[in-house]
């Protein structure tokens, strides 16, 4: 024992290093601080930060003995209780500068270790100082504008009196947020996973006594263990995922034993006993191998699964081909015949990149036996919709099935659909104990990623411009298993002639098995796959023709009133008036001189384009007004920091006309909830919003009937106002009445709302699309010519709300998601050697900063009022990440006359572009980049 | 040297005979440890040799992440509670930065802003202001992680190491370390050359191009003409790649115009990288002139 003795936050503590030998341990275990949360564990994210001595630490690389004598600091520590917060907590709840809050303590401990060290920063200083720590929701606009304004109330130079905080707010800046990897139970065991060191191998044996005789392990979980369930495998339409793998393995980092110990490192030094007699198998790395004849064969058998139902012009094929998991194909009129009068036809190609969602809350599970079923907390966006395959899985009906869920940090698709939920639950079943599963970050990037895609266009143009149609053939790299791929291919490839007038369409998208780590839902979802290629190539036709590509856009764009395709719904946003508002704040049209002679610049326009809502949705919700006059909601969206309760607490005090402080949201539960398909697809607002407004109305109404009976007059002459009862000049608590009625034990009102979005075989997908989401993007760029770098001056980025609940949630999740494009377009990339990822720990997998910001950063919020939504509302989640990598492609052409078609645009790549030219003009003819 | 340590090529990451542990680099497989505070220099030195496989640590960021990674020393020798062991001084014609010297530390010494002004303000912009505030100068340098920026700064101007092993202090020239090397035990601190005193020393750093790569040039000048000039390339190898610039003798005019023909030469042989996941090494090979013929446009301005 080391008894090492500090002060924590102004107390005297002292703690045993050697029980907890890194300080980010000792803060959150024996010290009891609930605002020191490991992430990245690799001191390279920041959000374990505290400050030692006042100085930047993160914790997670810190020894606890070093810290003896010394002073540390957490988040929660620079609010003393009922003390006022920080100037800096302040500035971060009044600017918004947190979502999920996972790297809040440490971006505000960092925000404190500047403003300590110089009162008055400029804005590059803060910049390049808060470059520190990773946040991947926010797009640090606006972490950046909070500390300059915590600057300011610092020195006093600002008196606006503080708001009011929400709980969830106040909650994240001082360290008190509880999130899934927080969640203890008695008796709760640690889980961890033997992954597979091969991409494509045939598991021959596998040993596990030793581990199993270890002291303290529990249970040892292999494919072995899989005989018993009524569904192994899982996957969205295509169930192919083993819950762990039985008699293959299919990528580096594929499940292949499980321990539950007593502790983490007693799990790991469990795994490192287990032996597996692997025969390693040829790997296909690419879609390319994977297509090849005679190629390796990832599945010799047809998965189980079925598909979803599809309607006018497509036609979708479950496993047609080997190597292929899925295909869609939609197709709209004559499209050979279009292409056969057409005067021109521009065939082009794309590659897209692929990227880690790389959350700072990985994958979380806690899985406790609850007599025949279970009990579940996790990190999952559908809790329903994971409680059915839980069901599926087990064989045992859903209400033995408890799943609860928390506040996630962040998810971006990583968290939706089951993951390795059905794998805890077979441990805690095994060990008849809970167990908890937590995957660190280097394993989130073995988990789930984007799909990588090539998208084949063929674009059928008239003369004077007008687009006519358009073919394409689009591979999507879906990893060794499904997860949500055959969704993902429908999208994109509905996705991918734009919102233009076409003749005819025939587009296919296919989703290809490869050795790589699975690919499935990632914001944008297809969408920003099929923008990056559709957008980029009109650039390349208006150029080709002549044509300014802001006038071709403006030509052929679809407008408002109008199906995006027969049979669906229509076009719900001005998308001229965006195209054209966005155009005059880049300035489009005019170009400033370079800043050097290496240097050039250029602007580029795009509108990354997505339905949104969901297929078919189905949400329902519940609104109680309990005796006091207050609102409590409950529904299933999960909130992962896009700001979904607030935009349904305004919903609701909206329609009861009260302030939002007065409605709270409850916890989700399945056992309690109201029914929701799940959180994607940007559906939160529009349509889970829409199920709260309509609850809130018939709570509304229930309170109006209850009270015209008590004050004996026509509900139509009543209102409902502030929790009191309204009638003329008259008001009375409802408080009052109830107790007058009912006595002194209360009441509550309840309303209950849903919506179904219905089916139509008209409408391609089979339903109508709720929503549609434009992202208008206008971008100045300046491209260093001797090394390719490309360097960001101004990038507008514009979103249609509808009508925008939370306009501060709105502007966070258009910026985030555009910097989060910023990252794909530039670096960010999961890296691969054949099968193996090289980019594979935090420290090389290359995230945005705040240092990558544009030199100039618009957010701009339309409200067009022709959502399906509450109010008009639509949801902005996706946007922001659809049109930034093609609006760039469009702007360093315009720059350097180069077209980049392969993400991301590194000053490799574009400095081979440019050498290319150079020798294309010179004579010596095209030269492949 | 008597022991080998985490200064030395990286061992397994698991121990023998047990399989990788794919995706497994966490806290959780730190192994018990004793933590040993040495009171001085040659108190780490006696700790470190009677504890076989300990290692000893400054700022402990490398230290610990090697340890996450499953390399299991027996013991910790924290560095970081000498007296004096993160001071910056002024030696001689060196400049001695302290084992524990932080980044911060050294961005803002006054001493090193008056006697080498180019070193403080390029290492104020180095990594990250966390990382700065709580790494170590000399774990920066001896992590020998490619990413790393310390190395070819300090590689660029010269820098050497002491090193005390068995009681005894040595020096090692940075640029000599070789790959293969086994490295010292214990650093006690780094020399780092000033210019003679009619001369002036410039330290230019470009890293725009990071983590593809990133070019250092040093530079010795004395009534306008170069004494000498070294140029670092960083960001791709375990070790800087150090390399001399023909430009001795010459005005800084004459420097600057000729900064091309003088990069390309000076960067005629780079090896191939080792971290090919930050770029290709054909488009290093052809940038890293580039960058280092704008420093050497700087440097003479």
């Amino acid at each position: 024992m080391i008894d090492t003795a500090f002060t924590l936050d102004g107390a005297a503590i002292a703690v045993d290093a050697a029980a907890a030998p890194i300080l980010a341990d000792a803060l959150s275990g024996p010290c009891g601080c609930s605002g020191v949360r490991v992430a990245c564990d690799h001191g390279a994210c920041g959000a374990c930060m505290v400050l030692v001595d006042g100085v930047p630490a993160t914790s997670c690389s810190t020894l606890t003995a070093t810290v003896a004598g010394r002073a540390v600091t957490t988040v929660a520590g620079l609010r003393p209780a009922q003390g006022p917060p920080s100037a800096v907590q302040r500035a971060f709840v009044e600017g918004a500068a947190f979502q999920c809050g996972m790297c809040t303590p440490g971006m505000v401990l960092l925000a404190e270790a500047l403003l300590d060290r110089n009162p008055a920063p400029e804005r590059a200083e803060v910049r390049a100082w808060m470059g520190a720590n990773v946040c991947r929701c926010t797009g640090y606009r606006a972490i950046e504008d909070a500390v300059l304004r915590a600057a300011a109330l610092r020195s006093g130079e600002e008196e606006a009196p503080p708001r009011s905080w929400r709980p969830e707010e106040a909650a994240k800046v001082t360290g008190t947020a509880f999130f899934t990897t927080d969640v203890t139970v008695p008796g709760l065991l640690e889980a961890k996973i033997l992954r597979s060191p091969h991409a494509h191998a045939r598991i021959r044996a596998i040993h596990t006594a030793a581990a199993a005789r270890l002291p303290g392990v529990v249970a040892v979980v292999t494919g072995a263990d899989l005989a018993d369930l009524a569904e192994p495998c899982y996957g969205l339409w295509v169930k192919d995922q083993p819950v762990i793998a039985q008699d293959k393995v299919r990528h580096v980092g594929d499940p292949v034993a499980a321990v539950a110990a007593r502790d983490a490192a007693t799990a790991l030094a469990a795994l490192a006993l287990i032996e597996v007699e692997y025969e390693p198998l040829p790997a296909v790395a690419t879609v390319e191998e994977a297509l090849a004849p005679g190629a390796p064969l990832l599945f010799e058998a047809p998965s189980a699964g079925r598909l979803g139902p599809h309607g006018a012009g497509v036609t979708s094929l479950k496993e047609p081909e080997p190597n292929v998991l899925y295909e869609f194909r939609h197709r709209m009129g004559d499209v050979d015949a279009v292409f056969a009068t057409a005067d021109h036809v521009f065939c082009d190609s794309f590659d897209f990149s692929r990227m880690s969602h790389a959350c700072l809350e990985s994958i979380v599970t806690i899985a406790r036996p609850m007599g025949e079923g279970f009990e579940l907390w996790s990190s999952n966006q559908d809790p329903f919709f994971l409680r059915q395959d839980l069901s599926d899985i087990f064989g045992l009906p859903e209400h033995l099935i408890r799943i609860h869920t928390l506040h996630l940090g962040s998810a971006f698709g990583l968290k939706s659909y089951c993951k390795l939920e059905p794998l805890t639950v077979l441990l805690a079943r095994k060990a008849g104990r809970p167990v908890r599963l937590a995957l660190t970050m280097d394993e989130g990037f073995l988990t789930l990623s984007q799909h990588a895609a090539r998208l084949q266009l063929q674009t059928a143009v008239a003369a004077d411009g007008r687009l006519l149609a358009r073919r394409s053939l689009i591979h999507l790299d879906a990893g060794a298993y499904a997860d949500g791929s055959a969704l993902v291919a429908d999208k994109v490839g509905y996705r991918v002639g734009g919102p233009y007038l076409w003749e005819a369409l025939d587009n296919r998208a296919l989703a290809v098995r490869t050795n790589t780590v699975p690919a499935g839902s990632y914001r944008g979802f297809g969408g920003t796959q099929a923008a990056f290629a559709s957008e980029s190539q009109l650039d390349m036709i208006a150029r080709r023709l002549g044509l300014d590509p802001v006038a071709l856009r403006l030509r052929n764009l679809l407008p408002p009133g109008v199906p995006y395709r027969p049979g669906d719904s229509a076009i719900d946003s001005d998308l001229h008036a965006g195209l054209e508002a966005v155009a005059a704040r880049i300035g489009w049209g005019r170009r400033e001189p370079p800043r050097a002679p290496h240097l050039a610049r250029g602007k580029g326009i795009a509108i990354g384009f997505k339905d949104a809502g969901g297929q078919g949705r189905f949400a329902q919700a519940q609104v109680k007004v309990v005796g006091d006059g207050r609102a409590i909601i409950s529904c299933a969206t999960v909130d992962m920091g896009q700001g979904a309760s607030e935009a349904f607490r305004r919903i609701v005090a909206e329609v009861l006309k009260m302030s939002p402080a007065n409605v709270s949201r409850a916890e989700v539960d399945t056992d309690q909830t109201a029914f929701d398909q799940g959180t994607h697809a940007s559906s939160a607002t529009a349509v889970t919003g829409e199920a709260v407004r309509r609850a809130a109305e018939a709570v509304r109404g229930r309170i109006l009937a209850f009270a015209a009976g008590q004050l004996d007059v026509p509900a139509d002459a009543l209102d409902y106002r502030d929790g009191a009862v309204r009638h003329g000049n008259e008001s009375v608590p409802l408080k009052d009445l109830v107790r007058g009625y009912y006595g002194g034990l209360g009441a509550e009102f309840t309303g209950q709302g849903e919506i179904k979005i219905e089916t139509c075989k008209e409408a391609a997908l089979f339903a109508q699309i709720v929503y549609w989401m434009p992202n208008w993007v206008g971008v100045e760029v300046e491209v260093d010519m001797e090394t390719g770098k490309v360097a960001l001056l101004h990038l507008v980025s514009a979103a249609d709300a509808g009508r925008a609940l939370v306009p501060e949630a709105v502007r966070g999740q258009i910026e985030g998601a555009s910097m989060q494009a910023v990252g794909q377009t530039l670096f960010e990339q999961l890296v691969f050697d054949g099968t193996e990822l090289l980019t594979d720990t935090p420290q090389r997998y290359r995230m945005p900063l705040s240092t990558d910001l544009p030199e100039r950063f618009e957010s701009v919020i339309f409200e067009q009022g022709m959502g399906r939504g509450p109010f008009g509302a639509k949801g902005v989640g996706e946007a922001g990440i659809l049109g930034v990598s093609s609006a760039i492609a469009n702007a360093i052409e315009d720059a350097v006359g180069v077209r980049l078609t392969a993400l991301p645009f590194t000053p490799d790549k574009v400095l081979a572009a440019l050498d290319a030219k150079a020798l294309d003009e010179a004579g010596s003819g095209p030269v492949a980049v | 040297m008597p022991q080998a340590s985490l200064f030395s090529a990286p061992p397994p990451v698991s121990p023998e005979g047990a399989p990788r542990l794919v995706a497994h680099r966490t806290r959780h497989r730190i192994a018990p440890f004793r933590f040993l505070r040495a009171e001085s220099f040659e108190a780490a030195d006696i700790l470190l040799r009677a504890n076989p496989g300990a290692v000893p640590m400054a700022g402990g960021l490398d230290v610990v992440n090697r340890m996450k990674e499953g390399v299991t020393p027996p013991a910790v020798v924290w560095l970081g509670a000498i007296p004096g062991a993160d001071a910056i001084t002024h030696e001689g014609d060196d400049l001695v930065i302290g084992a524990a010297c932080r980044h911060d530390q050294l961005a803002t010494s006054p001493l090193v802003q008056a006697l080498l002004p180019d070193l403080a303000a390029v290492w104020g912009r180095i990594a990250s202001s966390r990382i700065r505030a709580q790494g170590a100068v000399v774990g920066n340098v001896m992590a020998d992680v490619p990413a790393y920026e310390g190395p070819a700064l300090l590689a660029a101007l010269g820098a050497q190491l002491t090193v005390l092993a068995n009681g005894r202090s040595e020096t090692l020239a940075l640029a000599d370390r070789q790959e293969e090397a086994t490295a010292p035990v214990l650093v006690t601190a780094l020399r780092v050359p000033l210019a003679a005193p009619s001369g002036v020393r410039r330290l230019v750093y470009d890293r725009s191009l990071r983590p593809a790569l990133a070019v250092a040039l040093s530079l010795d000048v004395a009534d306008g003409q170069v004494l000498a000039a070294r140029a670092v390339l960083g960001a791709g190898h375990a070790r800087p790649v150090v390399r001399a610039v023909p430009a001795t003798g010459r005005t800084l005019g004459e420097m600057a115009a000729q900064a091309p023909d003088l990069a390309a030469q000076a960067f005629a042989d780079l090896p191939d990288f080792t971290t090919p996941w930050a770029g290709r090494t054909a488009y290093r090979r052809r940038v890293a002139p580039q960058l280092l013929s704008r420093l050497l446009k700087e440097a003479a301005r």
